[in-house]
């Protein structure tokens, strides 16, 4: 081996010393895959056992149960739930939970299932943004916004506005999208004299 | 007119009558002029601070109440410069309407037209009254019979009217725990096109049944389909009703909702 790596026979033998690189950087190959796969595999098997739901009646019985027990302090949205059926944990994506409800879902045993709840952080930034946003409409009079509301849930992305009058501005901003959430403009209804709607 | 060594002298100029009177809530302006250039400074009452103060060497000054709290109440312009002093005042009456509605009980069983937002702690309101619609009719229903404690921070610095000459309410005055929640009734395909806000009460038993839920808004405690503010569909369109639970009041004319049930009304009155 000393020889086929040696300088005079590399010299001599250029054909041996370009087979003899072929196969270093194959072998170097085959030790890189084998690693990568050897760190992957287990990842692999993870994700493999882990399940992804959108609604609360999707997430087992007893967790349905404990949800609806918290949820007497404080209403709070889920929306969405990692199942990992090998190891028997369940993290659930929140929105709304007060920091005591939060407390109350770390790692919490619920029956044969260990519960962790967490904010669902990508979900709050983006609502709130889509909120500053409206908000900065609401201060243009020619929108004449009276108020609006935010769905929140799994894939809950409407917005609901009233205005005091229709007007061009605010009519083409309905049905339109801001940072994903669709706006839906209602003339508000409020009894008149007579008793029906205005 | 003009300097001359004689102190300034203050004139009532809007409104000219001293003696005044505007139901609560109502907004007033009020104007006095002087003989000569000083500074002009506006009193309420008592009060040794004053509500307004304008520049040295003026000849006129207006200042705005947004309202003043039930009562009498003097309203005092002072005019001081190099001469002396002088001042004038109006006697201004804040009176209530006979016909506000007196509350009772978890339910508002009326239209209520005003809303502002004030201090914490339901220690009054403060600034200019925004009208009220559906929605922030809804949101105070909520605030008063439902379960809207977790949201005390926001809701105690909101405050309603029922109309001008009425007297202001702090959002959770009371407290009544009910389950209540708050509704969107939609029907695009209706002329107009109608959208509107509503409050439920949750009655127990299954939530995707119809009449386990009572419907309630203005002056309306149990509102059911046909009724103007649950119409039924067309024939294009069933009117939806969707049904949230309130888990965040952002402010006094906001929600945030996490829907719990939908139905749909047909043209012919039936729900699914």
């Amino acid at each position: 081996m000393t020889g086929v790596l040696g300088g005079e026979e590399h010299d001599n033998d250029p054909v041996g010393s370009k087979k003899n690189v072929i196969i270093a950087l194959l072998m170097i190959a085959i030790t890189v895959t084998c690693g990568i796969l050897y760190w992957i595999q287990p990842i692999m098997q993870q994700k493999e056992t882990e399940k992804v739901v959108e609604m609360e009646r999707e997430l087992p019985l007893e967790i349905q149960e404990e949800l609806d027990d918290v949820r007497r302090e404080k209403g709070f949205a889920v929306t969405r739930g990692v199942i990992d059926e090998t190891n028997r944990t369940i993290v659930l994506y929140v929105v709304g939970m007060s920091d005591k409800q939060l407390n109350r879902l770390q790692e919490k045993r619920v029956g044969n299932w260990t519960v962790t709840s967490v904010p669902d952080i990508e979900y709050i930034r983006k609502m709130e943004t889509t909120r500053a946003e409206l908000m900065r409409l609401e201060k243009d009079p020619k929108m004449q916004i009276a108020g609006f509301t935010m769905d929140v849930g799994p894939g809950e992305t409407e917005v609901n506005m009233w205005v005091y009058n229709l007007t061009p501005e605010n009519q083409a901003l309905d049905g339109q999208k801001i940072h994903g959430w669709t706006i839906h403009i209602w003339k508000a209804l409020t009894p008149t004299p007579t008793g029906t709607k205005g | 007119m003009g300097g001359g060594v004689n102190p300034p002298v203050v004139t009532l100029v809007e409104p000219e009558d001293p003696d005044i009177g505007d139901p609560v809530g109502a907004e007033r302006m009020f104007t006095a002029e002087c003989d000569q250039q000083a500074t002009l400074t506006v009193y309420l009452d008592d009060d040794p601070d004053p509500v307004y103060q304008s520049d040295p060497g003026v000849q006129e000054v207006s200042y705005t109440f947004e309202s003043a709290p039930l009562g009498q109440h003097m309203v005092r312009v002072v005019a001081a410069n190099e001469n002396g002093t002088g001042e004038n005042y109006w006697n201004w009456n804040v009176y209530q309407y006979a016909d506000c509605h007196v509350l009772s009980g978890p339910y508002l069983d009326f239209f209520i037209r005003h809303y502002r937002c004030g201090s914490s702690g339901c220690a009054g309101g403060s600034g200019f009254w925004s009208n009220a619609v559906c929605l922030e009719n809804a949101v105070m229903r909520y605030a008063r019979a439902g379960k809207s404690t977790p949201y005390t921070n926001v809701l105690a610095g909101c405050y309603w009217m029922e109309k001008i000459g009425c007297s202001e309410h702090c959002y959770v005055e009371l407290v009544f725990n009910l389950d209540i929640y708050i509704v969107a009734v939609m029907n695009s395909s209706l002329v107009p096109s109608f959208g509107h806000a509503v409050c439920a009460q949750y009655l127990g038993g299954e939530m995707d049944m119809f009449s386990n839920w009572r419907f309630f808004q203005y002056d309306n405690l149990n509102i059911t389909p046909g009724d103007w503010q649950m119409p039924y569909g067309s024939e294009w369109q069933e009117t939806r009703v969707e049904i949230k639970e309130v888990i965040d009041i952002p402010n006094c004319g906001q929600y945030d909702g996490r829907p719990v049930a939908t139905f749909l009304i047909d043209h012919e009155g039936n729900v699914r």
